[in-house]
């Protein structure tokens, strides 16, 4: 089976190419511009991991994994690519729970190592808890 | 020696040891050089008197002590006079003529015993200081006069020939006590002008210092001023910065990909051209996100002395500060609407200022309501003919007791790292140097900040030049 990975971000020229590049390396993907609509389709749609944005208008990446976290078992495991580094943000404590994290720009190769790892090691992978 | 004789000499020994008193009092006080050498003169007077009371011979001797005691105090007077006035005092001059006058007068008395002609060569070169002095004084036109220093200059005058009388008073009694007399007069006089003198000097000393204190505080002041305003910046970018680095990476990681899918494309020779032409029209699309950003960010970054104040487009100025300030407001969710009249409005302003004015009053606003429930922000511009109003409202409040300081410097109510407390202070006083005013509208139910700038429509199309 297909592994089924959720993208969420704002920019929409960001979803476009780290899209194709998934696709083109067999995933099944679904795209989302912002954490509520990524919740939806996290409820509609199972997938086996999320790579979101963390500032995002509406929703952002913490929040959304806030309330993904509340979902009925198995957990999904969270990639989270993100420009703001550095900031207050970063410092939170929620955010020293993520475990897999890329900052942006970052290069494709990077981004789909660190998908492989994790759909290969499904039992590593569960964040938080 | 008879008794009036007597008494005047008491009487002058009197009002030179007063001299001496006053001197000493004034310099205590003012620490002044002046004062040491008016106590000098005095202390060479008093010699002077005592020399000339006790030598009775008619002979060189007396004419030695007493002209040299003359010598010594006119000098120091002279001295005096060219110290208050700034004037250096021309010793070589004073001194050659001494030496030569002290000869002649010397070779004079041995072979021709006539006091008067001799004693008046040797006093001619001892009253000569004060009088090269004066004119020494009188030959620079550093300052007027004040009227004390002419009294004096008249005075000095009028002192140097008395004491050549000397000359031919002194071998006659009557005569003598006479010249004692003009002699008390005269010092009477000067008694009341030098204290005067070194007092004037001391107190425009003291002007002068303090002017030159208060130039450089102004100085000072101002630098510090341009490094408050310096500092005020860059932390009201150091807020942006964050946002700024994720508006900028974000367009990076865009660019980073299209430029690895048309490497792999090349290494692995499937050219397809459409595609080729697809990412790299993202490319430069991206690019130009990115060097607005850049573009703004100068702007607004470079020192405010660079430029001068220009008819610019407000529109413009406002549209690109705000564009620094989206992604901050994006970030934390803030919804943000700007309301202004359509077409440029031209003004004339410094711009980096007056979007350092805008940049202070959004991130005031951004950090007010980032975590707070309701997040909004709008920002109008109305204008009529006389008069620009630029409002920034948001949808916080400001803690009724912070309201009288929030304008003055270093007031804020931020934590460390996050505020430096200039950013009102600085605005109010841009806003004021561009012939404004700004202020918190207290009719307001939530926070909001009024800039009123005098404007007008009716500019010259030709100053507008925009």
């Amino acid at each position: 089976m297909k592994l089924k990975i959720l993208l969420v971000d704002d920019e929409k020229d960001l979803l476009n190419i780290l899209s194709f590049y998934l696709k083109k390396e067999g995933y099944d993907i679904e795209e989302a511009a912002n954490g509520l609509e990524a919740f939806e389709k996290t409820q509609t749609w199972h997938p086996n991991l999320i790579i979101s944005d963390i500032q995002m208008p509406l929703c952002n990446g913490l929040q959304l994994l806030e309330m993904v976290r509340t979902l009925p078992p198995p957990p999904i495991p969270f990639l989270f690519i993100s420009g703001y580094a550095g900031s207050d943000l970063m410092a939170s404590t929620q955010l020293k729970e993520i475990q897999h994290f890329i900052s942006k720009p970052f290069k494709i190769k990077i981004l789909l190592d660190k998908v492989k790892s994790l759909s290969s090691s499904p039992l590593d992978i569960a964040v938080g808890h | 020696m008879s008794n009036a004789v007597t008494t005047l000499l008491t009487f002058y020994t009197i009002t030179i040891v007063i001299n001496i008193a006053i001197a000493s009092l004034q310099y205590a006080f003012y620490r002044s050089r002046v004062h040491i050498t008016i106590l000098f003169y005095w202390i060479g007077i008093l010699i002077a008197a005592i020399i000339n009371t006790f030598f009775t011979d008619l002979n060189f001797q007396l004419v030695l002590f007493a002209g040299t005691g003359t010598f010594i105090s006119q000098t120091i007077l002279g001295a005096f006079f060219c110290q208050i006035r700034h004037v250096s005092i021309n010793l070589k001059l004073i001194l050659s003529l001494f030496l030569c006058t002290t000869l002649i007068s010397y070779g004079v008395s041995v072979f021709n015993n006539n006091f008067s002609l001799y004693s008046l060569i040797f006093i001619i070169g001892a009253t000569a200081p004060l009088l090269i002095s004066c004119h020494q004084v009188l030959k620079s036109p550093l300052r007027p006069l004040t009227l004390i220093q002419k009294i004096f200059c008249f005075l000095a005058i009028i002192m140097s020939l008395h004491y050549t009388t000397w000359a031919f008073t002194r071998p006659q009694p009557e005569l003598f006590d006479l010249g004692l007399i003009v002699a008390m007069i005269i010092t009477s006089i000067l008694s009341i002008l030098t204290p005067t003198m070194a007092n004037e000097y001391s107190l425009q000393q003291r002007m002068e210092r303090l002017e030159t204190e208060v130039h450089l505080r102004a100085e000072q002041l101002t630098q510090a001023e341009q490094k408050l305003w310096e500092s005020n910046k860059f932390a009201s970018l150091g807020r942006m910065a964050g946002g700024i680095a994720h508006e900028i990476n974000n367009p990076l990681s865009i660019i980073y990909m299209h430029a690895e899918n048309l490497k792999e494309s090349v290494q692995a020779g499937i050219v397809d051209t459409e595609e080729v032409l697809r990412s790299t029209t993202k490319i430069e699309e991206v690019v130009e996100r990115i060097s607005k950003i850049t573009t703004n960010l100068r702007k607004v970054a470079r020192d405010k002395n660079t430029i001068q104040k220009n008819w610019e487009d407000l529109q413009k100025i406002i549209n690109e500060t705000t564009s620094l300030c989206n992604d901050r407001m994006k970030i934390s969710d803030i919804s943000f609407t700007l309301h202004s009249p359509p077409g440029p409005i031209p003004f004339y302003c410094n711009s980096i200022e007056i979007s350092q004015v805008l940049l202070n009053l959004l991130n005031n606003a951004i950090d007010a309501i980032e975590n707070t429930q309701k997040k909004e922000i709008h920002l109008t511009v109305e204008k009529d003919a006389s008069t620009l109003i630029i409002s920034i409202e948001d949808s916080g409040h400001i803690d009724p007791q912070h309201i009288p300081q929030i304008m003055e410097p270093f007031f804020t109510t931020k934590s460390i790292g996050k505020g430096t407390g200039l950013g009102l202070s600085i605005s109010k006083s841009i806003v004021e140097s561009h012939g404004g005013r700004l202020f918190l509208d207290m009719s307001s139910i939530t926070t909001k900040f009024v800039i009123e700038l005098p404007y007008s429509e009716n500019t010259l199309p030709m100053e507008k030049s925009l």
